[in-house]
């Protein structure tokens, strides 16, 4: 990289990139702290949970946790309780399918023996063969042994002149 | 984009003035008698200075110049006035010396600066020397491959070699050297078939297909653990198409067997398995013969050589015996630009050799542009063509050199200089606008395969390099890996080690019966052979392996070849001799 000092120094991406080094330096910093929030359909999710003010008013209790300024729209919160919701509805309709499926097979007086899933290998496309099949190649060659050409006396072109 | 030429046109262009007659056959016979005789002056001058100490050090580029003069000035005489004279006549391919690693195309101008640092050959480098010409578009190109040695000893009142050179160099030449002769015999067999060993006969019976001197020279190649180079050929040539613009023109009814990496590629897949499947091209990937305006433009292997055609043989052959890796030989080139780190040792050139597109139109608008044009359409061909020889003081007086000495001369080089760097102006806007396309300097580089493998290919197969034109059907180097051009010079700059290649070309002219001078079918060779082309003393640890029938059968032909009167008939055109030039 020229020095800051050559004539065609490349100034803005310098500083740019100096810039952008500390301000990240700064953020890793702050994420090792845990001053981050995580985002929030995490397990210490908040939605359900009395709903965030803009600002932490300082009420005398001592602070706990981060102090954050990013807060939940109205809508997102929302939205994540009204999905909450279908969630808990997906998995009770499911359990109750499961319960008639089992209630069905007992009924029914068919006990088949346990069927072997076969797992069908995913089929190579044709390149990868070819790749393998190279692969060999190179394998093989490896486990070679040194091959010494003794059976003969090699062969000579020309004779001693130079024309 | 197609010239258009009317069919009656096309038919006597391409059919009636390929058909070898007498008068054919002569200016054919005389391309290749300049040429050889090039070729000895040139390795005569490298001789004297190298081996003799006798004699200035000339560098390449002076060589270079030198020997386009002795080409150029040579033809000059000839077909010149007259019921006999010719319209064309001139250089078909322009001296260029490659030295070891360095594929073709290395013909620095004489004032090109970057080529200084490859002035001089050193002890034990190889060096090839490529050729040619053409009296009326009957071409005869050669490359021949010569060995540096050490100043020579004093033994019987001569200065001779002290040692055949030895190693992967060694290896090359004489691959290359065999393999070309094997395939000039073989070509020879095609004038009379009944004389070919049995092996080669084939399910359409006793003839010399592509296949089968593909087969022959691979089996050769295996021998001597070399691996042919991507660009080696055997090809039919005919009038003006001699291969000087393979992949700028798309040349109809192309006739050869054309090495590239998807050669190697199933080489490599047949040791891994038997199945033909992973081996055999699906229709998508294989373009060949398919298409509409490229049916025969796409070379196959299937084809027939017969008796009137003349061939180009041109081999080159790279040894990997040093490499206890399996990989990729292929070829990267140098453009002058790129990997310029103030390295001094790694070769790093512009093309200085180009071609004429006349496909192309276009109103150029620098002044000096238009003049260089005019230039190159007044004077050259479709040949390919140097800067120097648009000057007016080329061709250099070359008996004026060799009597008043370098000094005398020294004038006429300094203005060639002047108007190279003239028309050099005007040749980038040429160059841009594709009125011609440069021949690149390529280098021979061995990649070891792991690092294809290894690599990610988001892209597949898209994308071709447009600076490198290959032939038609050929633009994919490895196609049932799905690997790109592009892929491949990326992988190629940091991955590779480049390695020598020697080369070998020669052009032969398959006369039928009745033509030639004793009436029987003869091939006659015009580049190359016993008087120009002699092996330099070099030894290979390897040889034919004569347990196999194939070479059985290849030593049983080449002694055909020598069989003067029972044999395949060959002869050789002789240089004529420097004294008398």
């Amino acid at each position: 990289m020229p020095s800051r000092n050559s004539i065609n120094k490349p100034k803005d991406t310098i500083n740019q990139a100096r810039k952008r080094a500390s301000v990240s330096r700064k953020r890793a910093a702050r994420a090792r702290n845990g001053e981050f929030a995580p985002a929030r359909s995490s397990e210490a999710s908040t939605s359900g949970l009395p709903k965030s003010t803009a600002l932490a008013l300082y009420n005398g209790a001592s602070q706990s946790g981060v102090l954050t300024t990013k807060t939940l729209s109205k809508k997102r919160s929302q939205k994540i309780e009204r999905n909450k919701k279908y969630i808990a509805r997906r998995k009770l309709d499911e359990e109750r399918l499961l319960i008639d499926a089992q209630a069905n097979a007992e009924e029914s007086m068919h006990v088949d023996d346990e069927v072997v899933k076969q797992v069908e290998e995913p089929k190579k496309s044709k390149i990868n063969t070819i790749k393998d099949a190279l692969w060999s190649v190179i394998e093989d060659r490896s486990t070679e042994s040194l091959i010494v050409d003794s059976t003969g006396e090699g062969t000579t072109l020309g004779g001693p002149s130079f024309f | 984009m197609e010239l258009a030429v009317a069919p009656q046109d096309q038919d006597i262009l391409l059919r009636t003035k390929n058909v070898i007659n007498e008068s054919v056959l002569n200016k054919y016979r005389l391309a290749g008698q300049v040429s050889q005789t090039a070729l000895t002056y040139l390795t005569k001058l490298i001789n004297d200075s190298y081996h003799l100490n006798q004699g200035p050090k000339l560098t390449t580029a002076e060589l270079c110049l030198v020997g386009d003069s002795f080409l150029a000035s040579y033809l000059e005489n000839v077909y010149k006035s007259g019921v006999n004279s010719v319209n064309e006549k001139g250089i078909a391919q322009p001296v260029t010396i490659d030295v070891n690693s360095v594929n073709g195309g290395f013909g620095p101008e004489i004032d090109d600066e970057e080529s200084k640092n490859f002035q001089y050959f050193e002890i034990g480098d190889i060096v090839t020397i490529s050729l040619g010409c053409h009296i009326d578009g009957y071409t005869a190109n050669l490359s021949h491959t010569l060995v540096i040695y050490p100043p020579g000893e004093e033994k019987d009142g001569e200065l001779r070699p002290t040692g055949p050179l030895l190693g992967n160099k060694a290896d090359t030449i004489i691959a290359a050297h065999i393999a070309n002769e094997a395939v000039i015999n073989l070509l020879g067999a095609a004038l009379t078939p009944e004389k070919l060993p049995s092996i080669f006969n084939n399910n359409v019976g006793s003839v010399v297909t592509g296949s089968l001197i593909r087969q022959i020279v691979d089996e050769i190649a295996t021998n001597f653990k070399c691996v042919v180079v991507p660009g080696s050929r055997v090809r039919r040539i005919r009038r003006f198409l001699a291969g000087q613009s393979e992949g700028v023109v798309a040349e109809k009814e192309y006739k050869g067997v054309v090495w590239s990496e998807a050669d190697q590629e199933a080489s490599l897949l047949e040791k891994a398995s038997t199945s033909q499947e992973l081996i055999t091209l699906s229709d998508k990937q294989n373009l060949r013969g398919k298409g509409i305006n490229q049916v025969s433009a796409i070379p196959t292997d299937d084809f027939v050589v017969t008796p009137g055609e003349v061939y180009i043989v041109d081999l080159k052959l790279a040894s990997i015996a040093e490499f206890n890796e399996v990989g990729l030989v292929t070829l990267e080139t140098l453009d002058g630009y790129t990997g310029k780190n103030h390295d001094k040792d790694s070769i790093n050139i512009k093309p200085s050799i180009f071609v004429r597109d006349f496909a192309i139109q276009h109103t150029l608008k620098l002044r000096t542009s238009r003049q260089t044009l005019n230039k190159i359409d007044k004077t050259r061909s479709v040949y390919p063509f140097k800067l120097a020889h648009l000057s007016e003081k080329f061709p250099l007086d070359l008996k004026k050199l060799h009597v008043e000495g370098p000094e005398s001369i020294k004038s006429d080089i300094d203005l060639v200089k002047k108007e190279i760097r003239n028309a050099r102006l005007g040749l980038s806007e040429i160059i841009n606008h594709h009125l011609a396309a440069t021949k690149n300097v390529q280098v021979v580089k061995f990649l070891p395969l792991h690092h294809i493998l290894n690599t990610a290919n988001p892209t597949g197969t898209h994308g071709f390099d447009a600076a490198n034109p290959t032939l038609p059907g050929l633009e994919l180097p490895l196609p049932r890996l799905g690997v790109s051009s592009l892929k491949l010079k990326a992988l190629l700059k940091k991955n590779s080690i480049v390695i020598p290649v020697a080369r070998e070309q020669s052009t032969v002219v398959l006369v039928q019966q009745g033509i030639s001078t004793g009436g029987r079918p003869e091939l006659l060779r015009l580049t190359g052979g016993s008087k120009t082309s002699k092996p330099s003393w070099v030894h290979s640890n390897y040889q034919l392996d004569e347990s196999k029938d194939i070479i059985k059968s290849l030593l049983q032909l080449i002694k055909l070849g020598q069989d003067k009167r029972f044999g395949i008939n060959i002869r050789e055109t002789q240089p004529v001799k420097l004294e008398h030039v």
